[in-house]
């Protein structure tokens, strides 16, 4: 039978067997021929041997698994044209990325104009092909380059057919020009599947009423604050576990409290912030950043459970109660005198 | 076996080729569908565990990942580095066939540390390859027209550009 190709590979185990360490041991079978799962095996070895033929049929979690870690989308396009399979397959995939940057980069012919509208025409019909294939989507990011107000009904259509689809994370970025925001809808912030959802260059005026029960990350970018906007965030989403802002005008004060799965809080370069206050007793990691020699105060006393403390700011106060507990606390400061 | 020194308990797992080997208990548990063959039996595993689509290259390769990955993790402040290092040597090791035997059983045994670093270099081989690279690599047959891949091409257009020449 196949006991020509066996004792090749028995023998080749025996000879890296005296390279293994001791942690395992490679044991010939030999004498343990009269095995009760003998025969069965050899039934199950058959199959195996015709499966290595199909090795070029990777299962379809591990080709997602594969188009998840491209770090490029083209790359992941680029596999709808290998066969019809594959074709299937990426479109049975549930991330979808809308990169405009990307996408007008791509096309050699015509102005920006044509191009941004052929960008805007790829992601509806996109959306549009996904509905109808498999509306089954994991996570959308949509990347504009600029804000075109004449394009929000077009982008609230984009994110209204999102929400149809119970989409769980949501990777919005618009880039910032003439200082006009894309104010987002309010439907938006009512959402029972969303478990993650980032922001960059948008306006939250009409985020009065928020209940996003399921949300645990939260990355607000560029956007200005205003304190009772984070208050309604806090109120309205009690299961963040991870809570970042990143180059946030216009908050004074961050006071953070009452969420008790609060597990990582990062604060970067929010220029006017002069109070953080955070009170959050499953609290593990705190990292502020700053430039500008604006000072702030850091309030941690509500945090028993901080276990890594980053503060890279110049004048930064270091709150007094981290020095108590030192000990415990991996303390990171890039303060200079 | 002169190689077992300490008490902790070994179980036997047997190949396609009927090769043995013995595995730490703490080693096994990294490997699903193993530890939950034991799980099944309630801890009473006496004799080998046959994997019916496991080859004795692929185990020996995944055991000496794993048997690595938990020396390292031994030592928290070389971990990191020793692990990267490591890693990056076993990559490089791999022939395009060796990598995707590797998934199959890495998949098939569910050790889900090592098929996430396996998706990724295949991920990172196939970045910026052309169509036809990719094709050869997983080794998939072309079946459009070339009419209709001719169509796909120009509707993603964008993507195409930049695309490394073989």
């Amino acid at each position: 039978m196949v006991s020509g190709g066996m004792q090749i590979q028995t023998r080749l185990g025996r000879k890296r067997k005296l390279k293994q360490e001791d942690s395992f041991n490679l044991v010939e079978e030999g004498s343990r021929h009269n095995e009760i799962r003998g025969e069965k095996d050899l039934n199950q070895m058959d199959q195996s041997v015709q499966s290595i033929d199909r090795i070029s049929q990777l299962p379809e979690h591990v080709i997602h698994h594969i188009f998840a870690q491209l770090r490029n989308v083209d790359d992941a396009v680029r596999t709808s044209v290998l066969s019809k399979r594959w074709r299937a397959l990426w479109y049975s995939y549930a991330v979808l990325v809308f990169d405009e940057r990307k996408f007008i980069a791509g096309i050699r012919h015509g102005n920006s104009y044509n191009k941004k509208k052929r960008f805007k025409d790829y992601v509806s019909n996109s959306l549009q092909t996904r509905i109808e294939e498999n509306p089954d989507i994991q996570k959308l990011v949509l990347h504009m380059t600029s804000c075109n107000l004449k394009a929000a009904p077009q982008v609230a259509h984009w994110l209204s057919i999102a929400s149809g689809m119970c989409i769980k994370e949501l990777d919005l970025h618009f880039g910032i020009k003439n200082s006009r925001r894309y104010s987002l809808p309010e439907t938006f912030f009512l959402s029972k599947t969303l478990t993650g959802i980032r922001l960059s260059g948008c306006k939250l005026d009409a985020c009065d009423n928020i209940m996003l029960p399921y949300l645990r990350r939260l990355c607000l970018q560029k956007i200005d604050l205003a304190e009772h906007n984070v208050q309604n965030f806090i109120s309205g989403c009690r299961s963040i576990e991870d809570l970042r802002f990143i180059e946030c005008a216009g908050l004074k004060n961050l006071q953070v409290s009452n969420l008790l799965r609060l597990n990582r809080v990062d604060v970067h370069h929010c220029k006017q912030l002069n109070t953080v206050d955070l009170s959050a007793p499953n609290l593990d990691t705190f990292w502020y950043r700053g430039k500008k020699s604006t000072s702030c105060k850091v309030n941690l006393e509500g945090c028993k459970s901080l276990r890594r403390l980053s503060l890279d700011h110049p004048q930064v106060t270091p709150p007094e109660n981290c020095f108590e507990r030192k000990q415990q606390v991996e303390f990171c400061s890039n303060r200079h005198p | 076996m002169s190689g077992i020194s300490d008490t902790e308990r070994m179980i036997t797992l047997k190949t396609v080729e009927g090769t043995l080997f013995d595995v730490k208990s703490s080693i096994a548990k990294d490997i699903k569908t193993v530890q939950a063959f034991i799980d099944d039996s309630d801890d009473d595993v006496t004799s080998p565990i046959p994997l019916p689509n496991v080859f004795t290259r692929e185990l020996s390769r995944i055991l000496d990942y794993l048997n690595n990955h938990h020396r390292f993790r031994s030592d928290i402040e070389k971990a990191d580095e020793e692990m990267a290092r490591y890693d990056a040597e076993f990559a490089k090791s791999m022939s395009h066939e060796e990598l995707k035997a590797l998934i199959l059983a890495a998949n098939y045994l569910n050790v889900k540390d090592l098929l996430e670093f396996l998706n990724q270099t295949v991920a990172d081989v196939i970045q910026n390859k052309s169509v036809e690279f990719v094709r050869n690599f997983f080794g998939i047959e072309n079946d459009y027209t070339p009419e209709e891949e001719e169509k796909l091409r120009n509707e993603n257009e964008w993507a195409f550009n930049g695309v490394e020449q073989d």
